[in-house]
């Protein structure tokens, strides 16, 4: 009996996630934009194998040499290859913004839920926490953090990441308040399951979509937020290859050497309108009625 | 929260003072303990790998970093409330003398943006909202999009090649005229477009599905009467909450901005405090940051619970 209970919440788990499939898939843009993260992800890790020339290797001789078969994108202010360049700066790019939006989401999640569930001075004290960090906009948050934790990788996702965490809180909590006095909440009170048992296995699965889609749109953000404070110089520090940091450092051959800037900064651009219609996709795949309380852009 | 009547509209008033207090206190604090949890001696720092073991010791003094940390707390806060945000190192003047010099400057430039971001994304809100099937709809859709998405310093430095370098017709740095304004306003008004175009085509669209329109129709009002006189009305008040609410984004933008054209702001001081390590002037340039943030949006909670006794409040409050 049990079995087959389980058997069919699988089946029915299946079908469900056939049809979210077909409902993604009719936003074409939002298929193309999957096929784009996919792409400049698979791109980023296999970066030793397909850039075509050492990101490292100098040659001062060509120096800001404009595009050319040879090196499609040109050649940066040391005579690097600016393609080889971008290929292993999506690494750093798009791998601090993993890196964050998983540490804010997580973060963020766990405080949301309990300020929600449990209410009271739990929550007041979250709260007033939340409402703090919220006064500031995401970037000067994450300026003000950085220059404290120091430049490096570590303390960039964390910046970063706690930057973001205030937003995680406010839409966790208000969904966790609406699960709250739900019936199977309440059942599972009155059967004698503890507290987090209840957050995690029954109010969590309940909320996740809207996670989901916040976290995608929050993808899009921190690229933005991480190649900000590489453009800044507070960010992934050169030599290393990063989006943001290649504009910073090139924005001063503007005049005679355009490419150096234009290249990193559309690479930027695109990944983060992709995460951007990405989200819209799966908001109106998962349920369209989720946007009000979902935050988009800065 | 509960919506205020306009009976109650003193009470809510009161509360949301109330709580704003303690926001600004636990953001001072957060400051606070973050600037003396750094990794290393600021004072050593600041005096440079050259200094004398004495020059060291009177930089700490200086600061007040040679009291216990409670002291230290107390003397900033009686400070705060003097209205002393202590002095700069880098300029030896007090902080907030040169927070006041250089705010202005964001100012003029956060103004000029919201401006033409409100001149564009309003019309284009709207319109595509009565019109969604159209070509218009889609140009609001894709800048919606591009608005959320642009790395604006990137955009900045397009706009200077374009603009500056190869058509000659706007300068690309420093201040003073209108021509030195546009490049940067633009630039910043782009990240505003995307959620103002956006939170205007929702706030119409939900409008022209509410009851008084309906009942506007059935009287059989001409269609313009309803759309401009009705809809469009009652649109206007969370689009000019959600202008309000942007000023969080606007001076985050703004730091960026003003790197990219040298406009001499809050930002570049605030880039300036960080890279001469000038912690008084960062906690300072934050902590200023913060109040007026709070205190703008306390203004416009309020004025919006004067006007719309059936206010919800914003779910977001800034930036």
């Amino acid at each position: 009996m049990e079995q087959r209970v389980e058997t069919r919440e699988r089946e029915e788990e299946r079908s469900g996630i056939r049809e979210l499939w077909s409902r993604f898939s009719a936003n074409k843009a939002a298929v193309i934009s999957l096929y784009v993260i996919i792409g400049l992800g698979i791109a980023s890790i296999l970066a030793d194998y397909i850039a075509p020339y050492d990101p490292y290797a100098f040659d001062i001789a060509r120096r800001l040499e404009p595009p050319s078969l040879q090196h499609p994108f040109g050649l940066d202010h040391l005579g690097r290859d600016i393609l080889s360049r971008i290929i292993h700066g999506g690494r750093y790019s798009m791998g601090i913004a993993y890196a964050s939006v998983l540490l804010g989401a997580a973060i963020g999640v766990l405080l949301g839920v309990v300020s929600g569930y449990y209410g009271g001075w739990v929550d007041d004290v979250i709260q007033r926490f939340t409402d703090a960090l919220l006064s500031l906009p995401t970037l000067l948050l994450a300026i003000a953090l950085v220059t404290v934790l120091g430049l490096g990788l570590q303390s960039l996702i964390l910046s970063i990441g706690i930057s973001t965490v205030p937003v995680y809180i406010r839409l966790a909590r208000s969904l966790a308040l609406q699960e709250r006095n739900m019936d199977y909440v309440v059942a599972a009170k009155i059967m004698g399951k503890g507290d987090a048992y209840i957050m995690a296995r029954h109010i969590l699965p309940n909320i996740v979509s809207p996670i989901l889609v916040q976290s995608t749109y929050y993808m899009g953000l921190t690229i933005l937020i991480a190649s900000g404070l590489g453009f800044l110089g507070l960010g992934v520090q050169p030599p290393t290859p990063e989006w943001g940091s290649m504009i910073g450092l090139g924005r001063n051959y503007i005049y005679a050497a355009p490419h150096v800037v234009a290249f990193p900064g559309i690479f930027i651009l695109i990944t983060s309108l992709a995460f951007n219609i990405l989200g819209d996709g799966l908001r109106d795949a998962l349920d369209p009625r989720m946007a009000k309380y979902i935050k988009r852009g800065v | 929260m509960e919506a205020p009547s306009k009976m109650s509209l003193a009470r809510y008033v009161a509360r949301r003072v109330l709580q704003a207090v303690p926001t600004l206190l636990i953001l001072i604090v957060f400051m606070f303990i973050l600037v003396r949890i750094l990794p290393g001696d600021p004072a050593r720092l600041i005096a440079g790998l050259e200094a004398t073991e004495e020059d060291v010791e009177r930089i700490r003094e200086a600061l007040g970093l040679n009291k216990p940390l409670h002291e230290q707390f107390i003397d900033y806060m009686s400070g705060l409330l003097r209205g002393d945000l202590g002095t700069s190192i880098k300029y030896d003047r007090p902080v907030l003398e040169e927070i006041l010099a250089r705010f202005p400057k964001t100012l003029e430039l956060a103004i000029a943006a919201e401006l033409i971001a409100i001149a564009l994304a309003i019309p284009l809100g709207v319109v595509s909202a009565l019109k969604p099937y159209t070509k218009t709809g889609l140009l609001a859709t894709i800048v919606s999009l591009i608005g959320s998405s642009m790395p604006i310093y990137w955009l900045g430095l397009m706009l200077i090649y374009i603009f500056s370098v190869q058509l000659r017709l706007l300068p690309s740095s420093g201040t003073g005229t209108l021509a030195h304004l546009i490049l940067p306003a633009v630039t910043l008004a782009t990240l505003l477009m995307g959620n103002l175009v956006r939170i205007t085509r929702a706030s119409v669209l939900e409008a022209l599905e509410s009851n008084y329109i309906v009942t506007a129709r059935s009287k059989g009002l001409r269609e313009e009467v309803v759309v401009y006189r009705h809809a469009l009305r009652n649109a206007l008040i969370p689009i000019i909450t959600i202008t309000g609410l942007q000023l969080g984004a606007l001076l985050g933008g703004a730091i960026l901005t003003e790197t990219v054209f040298a406009w001499p702001g809050l930002g570049q001081l605030l880039l300036t405090a960080i890279n001469s390590r000038d912690y008084p002037l960062i906690q300072g340039i934050i902590i200023f940051y913060a109040v007026i943030l709070i205190v703008i949006n306390l203004v416009i909670d309020i004025a919006y619970a004067y006007i719309d006794p059936r206010v919800r409040v914003s779910l977001w409050s800034s930036g």
